[in-house]
């Protein structure tokens, strides 16, 4: 009985101690599939790549304008903002009625306009020629006038050439020298009169020929205005012009059936019209020239800037289309939280494009501490883990100790971080498959 | 010889370090220069010593007469009952209890707001109808020795009263049976058969409660700490400090001086012994 | 006792009987409430193992300090749960490591006891040679000493030797530890000095006779000593505490003391584990060390 009993408690003894080895496995097993498995790596001693992706817009630099057809009605409007548009494409029709009423009213001034200065051409036409006759019959008149005192001039010359041969004897009386005397004084008095007589006409010749000749001029000028239609002045002129401009417009499209077309192909960015609107001389719509440059707008953040910079070499690409373009950045300003890049395009590119998304490469210096990025923790401030030998009750064992950091500069892959306390032969955790927390036991 | 690996084992560990206790306790520590017994005299007038050796000689003198004779006591009631072997296992149960729970259980039970005072105020109110009894912060009072005492006796009672009954299944029984038949009452059983029959487990088991009650600093130390209540500051306490502190020549004075009262104290014992043998 | 003589023999008798019951009971009712006062403090511990971390802190918060009036105890926990022990059995190996720790560093102990000590208490008891009794006394006042006594000496051997923090540390002193030559002496000295040497005079050997007569003969006190030391060692604190710096090599023991009163749910659940082995040595051992240390009474 009592052996029984004793065997029975060495036994049970002898149990209990192999189960408490059983369990110990048994624990040990759940200690270590409880353990997080970390890898890890040493920081190196590297630069960083970044690659920076913002998206943008692309945005036209200068926005064409559709000016109006000045007084015409919109019958319909056949494009709406965001459309792309073709050379040839149909913009807008015009009422055709009105665009007729409108043609045949212009026409009519201009049929009356052109008769009216038909008649004021032939009738400075025939001044002219009036100013010319009358200038030449005044000549011949004076002329004849001229050679009439002229001849009478010489008659008189003659008479007293003649009668000094008469001239009384010496010892005539004198009386008769007198008298002689008295003709001779006649005739000189009457040769000067003449001789005057004849510089009065010269004189009057000339003035009235001055005349004549200015009335024939001014004749002339007048013709010659009426031709080239001088007399109407600039602004008649324009008005003319504007007029027949206008009337080759409208009859252009009555041509086109009242079809506006577009003259290049490019997006169209607003439109300022709709049917049944009288246009004014303004713009109704605007698009962006496919020929035109383009500016790319993005907004990268505080973090990005240090590695963007004006004159940076970025990739720009715009979705649902393959162009790929590499350009410049030309500016970065700071605008309200944000920096604004702007990168002008070359002209043609990204036609179409509203949207783009910017890849910049920048490299930076070289830090001492690089890790993956993978390695750093964002909960409330950076942080890695590190891998440190500990000595507890289960000896030696792999701990992570949480540590925190500065974070200096970062990509997708890598991070560079500075603290005081890193060294080049830290062990920082790289990988875990399972949520860490300081001081925890891990494998490796 | 058989003796032999023993007692190179215990030259070792035991003698030779001994020997060179005693050649420290004459040197200062740390330039090893030769001061002659100032050691001992800087034990002997220092404040905490006195009140150590005054606890300790206090703590053995009441501790060790009545774990004995609580526990001859009980051994006696117990020698001649059929639930012995139960009673027995029960009352040796604390033995196996590890000293962190018991000394867990002890704060539990006798905290200045702990259980023990908890019931006794609840007694106080209902049963003795003392309004305000006074709850008691054993460990920070004079309680404090009382509270190290039982549980000194508590831990050790079970271990004392199978010495005391393995003492007792010892004597002849025919010689108890022909005195009862004889007549003599249970004074005179206990006078003049199992006082003297005992005298030789007396010894042993004196000796043991002393071992025990040098033992039972582990769960002093473990509830009060290294500063405990004045009145528990044993000479295990000294030491223990002092060898923190790395004072290790005072330390060494000291080791000296109570292995040498010890020796004194067992040369006495067993001088007596052996004289009560030779008259007995 | 003169009324003897008044009353009928039966009456005597059944008086006799009875007086002798009424004290019978007595003597055990005594006894019954002294062994119920003794295990009453345990009852706490396997509650306590079971209870749940916020309703162990409610009951004792006074003792936390957080809390007026006085500490309550539930011995049968209201939330119980086995949580405790499902953190100290499965989640952590901890537990298993100071396990194992401490059962090897006993075994080594109780092996080396055996080894050491054993034939030197067969030495004390078997022979009679010169300073016998003068290192029997000394062997004695060394058992006596307090640690803390020995705790200098030992940390010098230990720091020439280079075991300082080193499990060694706390086995070697422990193996030549003079408590269980004490006790196996008394066990062997119930064996009478003619079966030796008539033995002796048979012409057995000595190795013989220590195998044949002395370890058969003095069994129980063996296993008594061995009883003793592993209650001793199983729950050794104050040693490792002492040499032992490195945690990987304590012992359960000092697991313990790293618990707080606020965790005493883990504590408790610890307590459990350590008292299994303990109960399990108790049981097997309690015959020898009531008839082991039976001998140690007998003869001074």
């Amino acid at each position: 009985m009592q052996t029984e009993s004793k065997k029975k408690l060495w036994r049970g003894f002898a149990l209990f101690m192999v189960a408490m080895l059983i369990m110990t496995y048994v624990s040990r097993m759940v200690y270590v599939s409880r353990m997080p498995r970390v890898k890890w790596s040493n920081p190196m001693s590297a630069s960083i790549r970044n690659k920076i992706t913002a998206e943008g817009t692309v945005e036209a630099v200068n926005a064409q304008a559709v000016i109006g057809m000045d007084g015409l009605l919109v019958e319909t409007v056949c494009v709406a903002a965001g459309d792309r548009m073709e050379a040839g494409t149909v913009l807008y029709e015009v009422n055709r009625e009105d665009l007729l009423a409108q043609l045949s009213q212009l026409e009519a001034q201009e049929q009356a306009w052109q008769n009216q200065e038909q008649a004021k051409r032939r009738e400075a036409a025939t001044n002219t020629t009036r100013a010319q006759e009358d200038y030449d019959m005044d000549v011949i008149e004076l002329d004849r006038r001229i050679a009439e005192e002229t001849k009478k001039l010489e008659e008189l010359m003659e008479d007293l050439d003649t009668h000094m041969f008469r001239i009384p004897e010496e010892d005539a009386s004198d009386e008769i020298w007198i008298a002689w005397a008295d003709e001779r004084l006649r005739f000189d008095r009457e040769i000067a009169e003449k001789k005057r007589m004849i510089e009065d006409i010269q004189l009057e010749k000339e003035k009235i020929l001055r005349q004549a000749d200015r009335e024939l001029e001014d004749a002339r000028r007048a013709q010659s205005a009426a031709e080239s239609g001088l007399e109407l002045g600039a602004s008649g002129i324009s008005q003319v012009r504007e007029r027949q401009e206008r009337i080759a417009l409208l009859k252009e499209l009555s041509g086109n059936e009242g079809k506006v077309r577009a003259k290049s192909a490019g997006e169209i960015l607003e439109v300022m019209m709709q049917s049944g609107m009288r246009m004014g001389a303004d713009a109704v719509l605007r698009y962006a020239d496919d020929g035109g440059s383009r500016i790319f707008c993005t907004v990268i953040t505080q973090e990005q800037k240090p590695l963007v910079h004006t004159g940076d070499m970025v990739q720009l690409t715009f979705p649902g289309s393959a162009e790929e373009v590499s350009e410049t950045i030309d500016s970065i300003v700071q605008e309200n939280g944000g920096y604004t890049v702007k990168i002008r395009l070359e002209p043609g590119v990204a036609a179409g494009r509203f949207e783009g998304v910017m890849e910049l490469n920048a490299t930076s210096e070289i830090y001492d501490f690089v890790v993956p990025v993978k390695a750093l923790r964002n909960d409330g401030g950076n942080a890695i883990y590190v891998l440190e030998e500990k000595e507890g009750i289960l000896g030696t064992e792999l701990c992570v100790r949480s540590m925190t950091v500065r974070l200096l500069d970062k990509n997708e892959e890598y991070a560079a971080i500075a603290d005081e306390l890193l060294t080049g032969d830290i062990k920082v955790v790289t990988e875990c498959d399972r949520e860490l927390e300081n001081g925890m036991a891990v494998k490796e | 010889m058989f003796l032999l690996p023993g007692l190179a084992g215990v030259m070792l560990f035991y003698l030779l370090p001994f020997l060179e206790v005693v050649r420290r306790s004459f040197l200062q520590s740390g330039n090893s220069a030769f001061v002659g017994i100032d050691n001992y005299r800087a034990v002997w007038e220092n404040g905490a010593f006195v009140l150590a050796v005054r606890n300790t000689f206090l703590y053995m003198a009441v501790g060790v007469p009545l774990l004995m004779g609580s526990s001859l006591l009980l051994s006696l009631l117990l020698r001649n009952l059929r639930l012995r072997r139960r009673l027995v296992s029960a009352m040796l149960l604390p033995m196996a209890v590890p000293a962190a729970v018991m000394v867990l259980t002890l704060q539990i039970l006798i905290d200045r707001q702990g259980v023990i005072n908890g019931v006794l105020t609840k007694a106080a109110e209902q049963i003795m109808v003392i309004p305000a009894f006074e709850a008691i912060d054993y460990l920070n009072t004079e309680w404090a020795l009382v509270v190290v005492v039982c549980s000194f006796l508590w831990k050790n009672t079970g271990y004392m009263v199978i010495l005391w009954l393995a003492g007792l299944a010892a004597l002849p029984k025919e010689v108890e049976e022909a005195a009862q038949v004889d007549g003599a009452n249970r004074w005179q059983n206990w006078h003049y058969i199992i006082r003297p029959g005992l005298s030789g487990s007396f010894f042993t088991i004196g000796m043991l409660s002393v071992l025990q009650i040098f033992k039972s600093y582990r769960e002093v130390w473990m509830v009060a700490g290294s500063y405990p209540q004045e009145h528990i500051y044993f000479l295990q306490h000294l030491l223990q400090n002092w060898y923190l502190k790395l004072e290790f020549d005072r330390m060494a004075a000291l080791t000296v001086i109570m292995s040498l009262v010890l020796l004194v104290v067992c040369l006495c014992l067993q001088k007596r012994l052996e004289q009560r043998e030779e008259n007995f | 006792m003169g009324s003897r003589a008044t009353v009928p023999a039966w009456a005597v008798q059944a008086y006799g009987k009875w007086q002798k019951r009424r004290t019978a009971w007595l003597a055990t009712g005594i006894c019954v409430a002294v062994a119920s006062l003794i295990c009453a403090p345990l009852l706490m511990i396997p509650g306590g193992s079971m209870m749940d971390g916020a309703e162990m802190r409610q009951i004792l918060s006074p003792i936390l300090g957080e809390g007026k009036g006085f500490a309550v105890w539930h011995l049968i926990p209201v939330y119980p749960t086995i949580g405790h022990f499902y953190r100290l059995l499965i989640e952590s190996p901890a537990f298993y490591h100071l396990f194992w720790n401490t059962v090897g560093m006993t075994a080594a102990i109780l092996l080396g006891q055996l080894a050491v000590g054993l034939p030197s208490a067969w030495a004390f008891a078997a022979f009679r040679f010169r300073g016998r009794d003068f290192l029997f006394g000394l062997y004695v006042v060394l058992m006596l000493l307090p640690f803390q006594v020995m705790l200098l000496p030992q940390y010098i051997v230990l720091q020439k030797l280079h075991l300082y923090n080193h499990q060694t540390a706390v086995i070697l002193p422990a193996v030549f530890s003079t408590f269980p030559v004490f006790i196996m002496y008394r066990g062997f000295t119930q064996i009478e000095t003619e079966v030796l040497e008539a033995a002796r005079l048979d012409g057995a050997g000595e190795l013989q006779i220590f195998f044949h007569i002395g370890l058969p003969l003095g069994k129980m006190g063996i296993q008594a000593a061995m009883v003793l030391s592993f209650l001793e060692y199983w729950n050794l604190v104050e040693q490792p505490m002492a040499f032992l710096e490195e945690q990987a090599a304590w012992p359960l023991s000092l697991y313990l003391p790293q618990i707080t009163i606020s965790q005493a749910g883990v504590a408790f659940a610890v307590a459990v584990m350590v008292l299994i082995p303990a109960l399990f040595v108790f049981a097997l051992g309690q015959d020898a060390l009531e008839e082991g240390i039976a001998y140690i009474g007998v003869k001074a």
